[in-house]
């Protein structure tokens, strides 16, 4: 465990401890760098692998330590290293303390932003392009509110109209994202052939063991008695349906009814979306789009009853093979009573194998028809070598395709005209009645395809673009700059007046409730414990021993520690603020305890253990509210930050066997 | 249709042990399972391995939440087994302890039967062997070499067919000794997240808990055996705030491990002191939610 307490780490006023502690102080830098022209290490290295870099001829790039040089948004002007054995040093050292007396440089913070506060998002907004993108190069502050951390929404823009691919961070992850879908489709799909494959093979065994029977309980039949005449006309239909040339109706594998996880079923459930926009259709004509959803003639109300009902109409139906199969015997029985047994059970080996025959390239097709999904697995599944199988969870048993776009409805696409062995099968399907195609979307609404066409058409003439992201500031990460750095003056939203930094503190605590606490009377609203201050007391350390400390509610953290930076490396470390009232006088007063649970701590550690990073919970120890009173009446909040004690407890899980 | 009455009749014997809920009887075990949907977990070692952690036998262990379920629903009743076994012997009257000794009599005929059918079906695969092995014994004395004990006389199948002891049984359950005596009658007090076991299991669910994924329940759709769970589920209190980190967290775990994270809370009621017990969760909510990384 390690202690530290605020008081005893130095509380920012000045900036001279931060200068010292996380500069590389060596020379003036200025931070003039081409704006925008900000690049990841990922994306360097990616884009000197690809082939397909332009012929025309980029910039120089500028790297990546010289852009983000400054860790904070101050600048120090420290004076050369003298060395004794190197007479030339003095000389530079002169010059350089010379050359800040006759013009000694802007005092720091030399440029002030202005940030707005806005109450309903609780943060800070900053709108001018240069304050962005100082406040992002210099300490990580900050994020762009179209995008993922860095502010790149115009840049992003820019590049999709014109055409390039991946420059930008998104573009890259949501491509990586494309790619490991599709491969996960694939897996998923190679997973159903092979299920396919292991159910026909059971099917057949099952059916030579039925054949058998009956072969047997027909030979003691004919012992017993004589065969029954019947005319070769009755016989004949049935005996031709299992031909091969004919069709066979669709034969469906023994499954009980599918689990709601495949994105149709899931639609089809009582309390989803399209059942939902049904009744507020049907209790009140409400506005257009919900009508054309509604009541799309073709789209029959997908409800569980109705799903229900036609899984329980396919389960119902018997088996259609091993009834053929069986008239079959009878038949041939039949109409050649004289024929010796053996012959028989050659014959209806045949006639099994020829409806084997149709059977394999028919059940996929049966199966997805009634579904309504449209795949056809006949060709694969028609090999019979074993598919290799692996473990994993398959959200739908049905792969409708392989691939799907984001712009993709939830819902199938059921193209009316498909593959001409799907047409076979859905005509099939309905020759036979046994399923109505009740979830097949001609696609009349949005189709997808049109909606990529349209997309080229819309284009703006890029020198008109406007930027349309701003950037905000979290609140801790704002009053950090107002207090600690000066760097920052936020502006009331009305008024424009830049607000006070006792009242900026009082405000920001007032809206770390919800709903926030009144502001009227000042100063007697500041107590110790407010959310806010806890979280700034942890925000303001981490800072201070040079981490970068960002949001981590993507990842159920107050915040992720980075060692430089989002740009430079993935973050190790995600900060649970724990607020704990250790302090004896706390046990008269009423207060709020957090209460967290195992499961917390179980749920919040496996995401974390997902992403790599590891748990740190920070207990923050309150001091008691006259201790804090009285820091604050005799030296504001400077004072007071040092009454909160940090203490902080790294959570890995131990697992014995990998733990090793 | 006599058997699923008698089923649907069947009172689960649940011992209270140190205030664990434990059932003993692997009937009841399989009933449970297969009627009222709940695995609870198998907690027996083998005395001889008390360290033992996997392979667990019986008895289960059921949670608060199951044991009161389940005698909510009237088809269990609590006996407090520390007092309720010394009682139950000490007053034993003469009728019961002859039925006693008369249900292991029986016990120990059925054992003599199955054990003289072995026996019988063992002698006539050896009558068949002896019969087989006359005409030529040269083969069945170089299986004998071959064998560990080769140094045995010849003789060994008359050694076989020698006639044993019948066997000894030991009763391994005092089920029989003790009956149906709904001893403890004092309330269960379920936890908070009662309600939405209770919704769950009345809606076919099988449920066990989900620690290991940030959650209260892991929701199964079928038995545990089949399927793997669909949700993640989590009871709060009809008005208690829920942490957006909260949601976050369970949602994008839930996510990752493809489950739906499901949350649900009971409106509370005004009368529930006098009501019947809820047993399906008629008043509660839920609601599930799913990460989306737009």
């Amino acid at each position: 465990m390690l202690q530290c307490t605020l008081g005893e780490c130095p509380i920012l006023t000045t900036t001279t401890d931060l200068k010292q502690r996380t500069m590389s102080a060596t020379t003036t830098i200025s931070a003039t760098v081409p704006g925008g022209a900000t690049v990841d290490a990922v994306e360097a290295t990616e884009a000197a692998r690809s082939p397909l870099t332009p012929a025309v001829p980029r910039p120089p790039r500028v790297p990546l330590h010289q852009i983000y040089a400054l860790p904070a948004p101050i600048r120090t002007f420290p004076l050369p290293t003298f060395y004794p054995n190197n007479p030339i040093s003095l000389l530079h050292l002169a010059y350089a303390w010379l050359r800040q007396v006759v013009s000694p440089p802007p005092a720091e913070p030399s440029v002030v932003h202005v940030g707005v506060w806005d109450p309903d998002t609780r943060s800070v907004h900053i709108n001018d392009a240069k304050s962005i993108r100082a406040l992002w190069e210099q300490g990580f502050f900050g994020k762009g509110s179209l995008s993922r951390s860095e502010p790149n929404w115009l840049k992003r823009e820019l590049s999709r109209r014109a055409g390039q691919a991946s420059s930008v961070s998104e573009v890259r992850t949501e491509s990586r994202r494309e790619e490991r879908r599709n491969a996960k489709w694939e897996r998923a799909k190679a997973e159903l052939e092979a299920i396919e494959q292991q159910r026909l093979a059971e099917e057949e065994a099952r059916l030579e063991e039925t054949r058998l029977e009956q072969a047997i309980s027909v030979e003691a039949k004919l012992a017993q008695e004589q065969p029954i005449e019947t005319t070769p006309e009755e016989a004949k239909p049935e005996a031709t349906c299992c031909l091969p040339g004919h069709v066979t109706p669709p034969r469906t594998p023994p499954m009980g009814p599918k689990a709601p996880v495949g994105p149709a079923e899931l639609l089809a459930l009582p309390n989803s979306l399209a059942t939902l926009m049904e009744s507020l259709a049907a209790g009140s004509e409400s506005t257009q789009g919900l009508n054309v959803l509604s009541s799309d003639p073709a789209r029959p109300s997908p409800t569980l009853g109705n799903v229900d009902g036609k899984l329980a109409d396919r389960d119902a139906r018997p088996s259609s093979l091993p009834n053929g199969v069986e008239r079959s015997v009878e038949a041939s029985v039949s109409s050649r009573p004289d024929a010796a047994a053996d012959d028989q059970i050659n014959g209806v080996k045949h006639v099994v194998s020829n409806g084997m025959a149709n059977g394999v390239v028919s059940p996929p097709a049966s199966v997805a028809s009634a579904n309504g999904s449209a795949e056809s697995t006949s060709a694969e599944s028609k090999d019979e070598q074993p598919l290799k199988r692996r473990k994993s969870v398959r959200f739908s048993p049905q792969v409708e395709s392989t691939t799907f776009q984001h712009h993709d409805p939830p819902s199938p696409r059921h193209p009316a005209g498909g593959s001409p062995p799907r047409t076979t099968s859905s005509t099939l399907a309905l020759a036979n009645g046994s399923a109505e195609p009740v979830l097949a979307y001609p696609s009349a609404t949005t189709s997808p395809e049109a909606v990529t066409e349209l997309v080229p058409d819309i284009i703006v003439p890029i020198g008109e673009l406007a930027n349309k992201e701003h950037f905000q500031l979290a609140p801790e990460e704002a009053f950090f700059l107002v207090f600690a750095l000066g760097a920052l003056s936020v502006v009331d939203p009305v008024t424009l007046a830049p607000i006070p930094t006792d009242k900026l503190l009082e405000t920001l605590c007032a809206y770390s409730y919800y709903p926030p606490r009144g502001v009227s009377s000042p100063l007697a609203t500041l107590q110790a414990q407010d959310p806010f201050l806890v979280n700034y007391a942890v925000y303001h350390h981490f800072r201070s021993l040079g981490w970068v400390p960002r949001p981590g509610i993507k990842f159920g953290v107050d915040f992720i520690l980075y060692q430089r930076g989002p740009v430079f490396d993935h973050s190790e470390f995600g900060v649970m603020v724990l607020p704990s009232f250790s302090d004896q006088r706390w046990q008269q007063i009423e207060h709020e305890t957090p209460k967290k649970s195992w499961s917390w701590l179980m749920g919040v550690n496996r995401v974390l253990s997902h992403v790599l990073k590891s748990l740190v919970l920070v207990y923050v120890d309150i001091p008691p509210p006259s201790v804090f009173e009285e820091a604050m009446r005799l030296g504001g909040i400077a004072e007071a930050l040092k009454e909160y004690t940090i203490r902080e407890v790294m959570v890995r899980r131990f697992s014995a066997n990998r733990n090793r | 249709m006599a058997s699923s009455a008698g089923a649907a009749n069947r009172q689960v014997r649940i011992s209270r042990i140190g205030g664990r809920y434990l059932v003993f009887d692997i009937d009841d075990v399989v009933h449970i399972r297969r009627h009222h949907g709940m695995c609870a977990i198998l907690v027996g070692t083998m005395p001889q391995n008390p360290t033992q952690s996997i392979f667990l036998g019986l008895p289960i262990e059921l949670y608060a939440e199951e044991a009161k379920l389940l005698v909510d629903k009237k088809a269990a009743y609590i006996a407090d087994d520390a007092t309720d076994h010394l009682s139950q012997l000490k007053t034993m009257d003469s009728s019961a302890r002859k039925a006693y000794f008369q249900s292991l009599k029986a016990q120990r005929k059925a054992a003599q039967r199955i054990f003289e059918d072995s026996r019988e079906k063992a002698r006539a695969r050896h009558a068949h062997k002896v019969l087989k092995g006359k005409p030529e014994p040269a083969e069945p004395s170089a299986e004998a070499d071959d064998t560990l004990f080769s140094s045995k006389p010849s003789a060994s199948p008359s050694v076989v067919l020698e006639p044993l002891k019948s066997p000894a049984v030991t009763p391994t359950t005092s089920n029989l000794l003790i009956p149906f005596s709904p001893s403890d009658t004092t309330p269960i007090q379920g936890p908070p997240t009662y309600p939405l076991y209770a919704f769950l299991n009345a809606r076919g669910y099988y449920i066990t808990p989900g620690l290991r994924f940030g959650g209260d329940y892991s929701v199964y759709p079928g038995d545990p055996f089949r399927y793997h769970a669909h949700y993640l589920a989590n009871c709060y209190g009809w008005d208690q705030k829920i942490p957006m980190l909260d949601l976050t967290t369970s949602g994008r775990l839930g996510t990752a491990v493809k489950k739906g994270f499901l949350f649900g809370a009971e409106k509370p009621v005004a009368d529930a002191a006098d009501a019947e017990p809820d047993t399906t969760g008629k008043n509660v909510r839920v609601f599930c939610m799913e990460w989306a990384g737009m």
